[in-house]
């Protein structure tokens, strides 16, 4: 038997490596433990082709789907709304000089500056969406992307609450422009009524007063009409939102028409209608019968004179809303000089005696108390083109 | 010079035009008139005598609130015309908005802010102003 004269024996120090091992567990440990911690957070991590490599609980909670479903399976373009990134592909391809698709949309920025933080849609397994503040930080090793980290909060409830806001303020600032358009008439036309009343009544010569007597009576009627457009705007400051039913647009127009056959009559105006019988939009009768009696009277009021007047109305829809067009061959209105006072209160720029400026202003009023909005092409002689915007 | 030759009055209320006329000649100021009913007809003829070098109405009370062209609009034309220094100029309106007085006075030729309604007496006080002083110029 052979007998082994000596043994070679190599000793090697593995402390460091021991210890690095137990300290990597433990990282992993508590990675892990805060990956399965996070139940409102999600944390997801993919490749540097988007295929998900892991998914934690708050994930899982949040967007219904299971770890095993994705990892290694699916990509995040799963959870994430089509449209949105493809919109967001189009805004980074025009700020890039080139184009910008699919996962890149998400890592672009991440590539170079290491993270980006923005706000996405995020889509459950059951289609139901909900907003989130998306963190995606590039996972690097020795220098090279490696993958993406994606970390994202629900930020539902803090949306929900900036809407009310933002929609609290737009009430507010509605409601201040009416005090505002109310201090306005007090301050220039009860006042201007009131002076002319105290002007003929200080009057002492009795021929004068004779003379005055018949102007009381038309400032009485001006002062009676102030009223009336004060009342008007007083009545648009309350809330109409709930109040809104199914109006019928071709009804409408047929009895403004009938209403107003007798100036349309004596204009010679033909008035061509291309509205489905159909039609209808959400919003308060009263104010579609204003609405649309003013239109009419207005194209009539602001003909011109070389040609006969030709009204055409008609209805498109655009999305939810129906657009209801009115044109005519009229006057036509220079918009560059003009378009800050068209829809102003007390703001007339024909020169027409009848013209009071408050017409547009409470058409105006009445289409967004509805919710809906007016806009006006024009040409000065050849004519004019109100669109007027209301819910379906 | 005891009474003012040419008064203009641009305003679109006939109500109040009827009565300042009424009031003017009762105190014997001026029967020389020259109304126009918006800022635009007034522009019309200001910027035709600016041109040919004709005399300008010797006071103009102008309103704001007016169609076609307002107050406001017809006191930035005027602005840019040096020889409107020449002329009187008051703004009279119902307005008694600070705001609307401030700007009214803001401009270097006008010569005050006057809030309707015009009475004798204030009448009074802005023509023997303009008399004094065109006799003594």
């Amino acid at each position: 038997m052979l007998t082994p004269k000596h043994f070679i024996s190599q000793i090697t120090d593995i402390t460091k490596q021991k210890k690095a091992e137990s300290q990597l567990n433990l990282v992993v440990q508590r990675l892990s433990g805060i990956l399965e911690a996070s139940t409102q957070v999600t944390i997801i991590s993919t490749d540097t082709n988007g295929l998900i490599t892991s998914f934690n609980k708050g994930a899982e909670n949040l967007l219904q789907y299971k770890a095993e479903e994705l990892v290694g399976k699916q990509t995040a373009g799963i959870f994430h709304l089509k449209e949105e990134v493809e919109k967001r592909g189009e805004e980074l391809s025009k700020l890039e000089g080139e184009k910008v698709e699919g996962f890149n949309v998400f890592v672009n920025f991440s590539k170079r500056v290491k993270h980006e933080a923005r706000e996405w849609t995020y889509v459950r397994k059951d289609g139901t969406i909900f907003p989130v503040l998306l963190t995606i930080t590039a996972i690097t090793e020795s220098n090279k992307i490696v993958g993406y980290l994606g970390i994202a909060s629900n930020i539902e409830e803090i949306k929900n609450t900036e809407k009310e806001l933002k929609s609290l303020i737009s009430v507010t600032k509605d409601q201040n422009e009416r005090l505002l358009n109310f201090a306005h008439i007090v301050s220039h036309n009860l006042r201007s009524h009131s002076g002319n009343f105290s002007m003929i009544l200080d009057e002492k010569d009795p021929e004068v007063i004779a003379e005055f007597t018949g102007m009381l009576r038309e400032a009485s009627n001006r002062l009676e009409e102030t009223v009336l457009h004060l009342n008007e705007v007083v009545q648009l400051n309350i809330k109409t939102e709930n109040a809104l039913v199914k109006v019928n647009l071709l009804n409408t127009l047929n009895s403004a028409l009938s209403n107003l056959a007798g100036l349309i009559k004596d204009s010679e105006a033909t008035v061509q209608i291309d509205i489905d019988k159909a039609s209808s939009i959400k919003g308060v009768s009263a104010y579609l019968d204003s609405i649309f009696l003013n239109m009419l009277s207005n194209a009539v009021k602001y003909r011109s004179k070389e040609r006969k007047l030709e009204i055409k109305v008609s209805a498109v829809r655009e999305n939810d809303f129906w657009c209801i067009i009115f044109e005519d061959n009229g006057t036509g209105i220079d918009l560059k000089k003009n378009a800050a006072k068209l829809f102003g209160m007390y703001k007339t720029f024909h020169g027409n005696k009848d013209a009071r400026g408050i017409g547009l202003f409470i058409t105006k009023n009445q289409i967004e108390s509805m919710g809906g909005k007016i806009e006006v092409e024009s040409e000065l002689n050849v004519g004019s083109r109100f669109k007027i915007y209301l819910h379906e | 010079m005891s009474r003012i030759n040419t008064i203009c009055i641009v305003d679109d209320d006939p109500i109040y035009i009827k009565g300042v006329k009424k009031l003017i000649e009762m105190g014997d100021y001026c029967d020389n008139f020259l109304i126009f009913s918006n800022g635009q007809e007034a522009w019309d003829y200001y910027s035709k005598a600016l041109k040919e070098n004709a005399t300008l109405p010797n006071v103009t009370l102008i309103d704001i609130n007016m169609p076609v062209l307002d107050g406001w609009e017809l006191l930035e034309l005027l602005e840019d015309s040096d020889k409107t220094n020449e002329c009187v100029i008051y703004v009279v309106s119902s307005s008694i908005d600070p705001i609307d007085i401030d700007k009214a006075k803001s401009y270097s030729f006008v010569k005050d802010y006057v809030s309707k309604p015009l009475t004798l007496n204030k009448i009074k006080a802005l023509f023997d102003y303009v008399i004094k002083n065109e006799s003594s110029s």
